[in-house]
């Protein structure tokens, strides 16, 4: 799973048509893509954190599912400020669709799921998700973000990233303590 | 009279109060992470907690609380407390369990 949602994020982030973009390097998204794709892979954790909330019976998922919420709203809002300041409309982009999709299909499998077998594929999800988005961080959105201020958010937003993958890691470990079922690799 | 003045400001200084000698100690919350994450003060002194990243955090002795002795610290916000009792006050963010600190009370 982890394979194919950092295959989704770094190779479209390269392949897309950012490569038609002004101010970027060679390969990388504009600020503007940057911007939607930040947007939307913060709002792709806060619905997948709201359906938790509401499905998962377990007290630490609960809690995780919320703090997906509180953090990547609070994220999104200083992402929509900045691009406010700085004059920049997201612009969509075929990374953006790709999480968007992936995100959906996520959804859908989750929305037929329930108890233990909803919270494992929640939890295992989130994993795999906050590991290739710190791989998209690093590999792509900070080296690529031309405006300094939008670099800074980016770098900011890192340490967070990092945490609610440890965060969702124990969380998992947990689980699988629980007998909710053994981890994949 | 200088050296009357410097005499009544020893005499001052060693008679004055704890609370008076009481100092602010400042712990950063910064990068999902307490800074510094160890801390020595005396007991009496006041740690204010400043909360330097873009999400929320709090500050707990209980990890099974979230709100914890804070409450929800906002971004760009502080919380303080002081410590009077010696010895070790270990807490953590009730949040982000990553986000652990430490401070020795001394006498």
């Amino acid at each position: 799973m982890k394979n194919l949602i950092s295959l989704s994020l770094t190779s479209l982030l390269l392949a897309s048509g950012a490569f038609a973009a002004d101010n970027a390097p060679a390969g990388g998204p504009n600020d503007a893509q940057i911007a939607h794709i930040v947007v939307t892979a913060n709002s792709i954790d806060v619905t997948a954190g709201k359906l938790a909330e509401k499905k998962s019976k377990n007290p630490e998922v609960k809690k995780f599912a919320k703090q997906m919420v509180t953090d990547h709203t609070a994220v999104n809002k200083q992402a929509a400020a900045l691009a406010k300041k700085l004059g920049v409309v997201p612009e969509d982009n075929d990374t953006s669709k790709s999480l968007q999709q992936g995100a959906n299909e996520n959804m859908a499998k989750l929305n037929d799921l329930k108890g233990a077998a909803f919270d494992k594929e929640y939890v295992d999800h989130e994993v795999a998700y906050h590991e290739a988005v710190l791989d998209a961080i690093d590999k792509t959105l900070i080296p690529s973000a031309q405006n300094a201020e939008l670099k800074e958010l980016i770098v900011k937003v890192r340490p967070a990233i990092a945490a609610h993958l440890e965060h969702a890691k124990m969380v998992q470990a947990d689980l699988e303590k629980k007998g909710h079922g053994k981890k994949k690799k | 009279m200088a050296r009357k003045r410097s005499k009544l400001a020893i005499l001052a200084l060693l008679f004055a109060s704890p609370a008076a000698l009481a100092r602010t100690w400042d712990v950063k919350m910064e990068g999902m992470q307490f800074v510094p994450a160890k801390l020595e003060i005396r007991a009496g002194d006041t740690v204010r907690w400043t909360n330097g990243d873009i999400v929320p955090h709090t500050v707990t002795t209980n990890p099974k609380s979230a709100s914890g002795l804070s409450g929800v610290v906002e971004p760009g916000k502080s919380w303080e407390k002081r410590l009077a009792k010696p010895g070790t006050f270990r807490y953590g963010c009730g949040l982000h369990p990553t986000m652990k600190g430490q401070i020795e009370v001394k006498r």
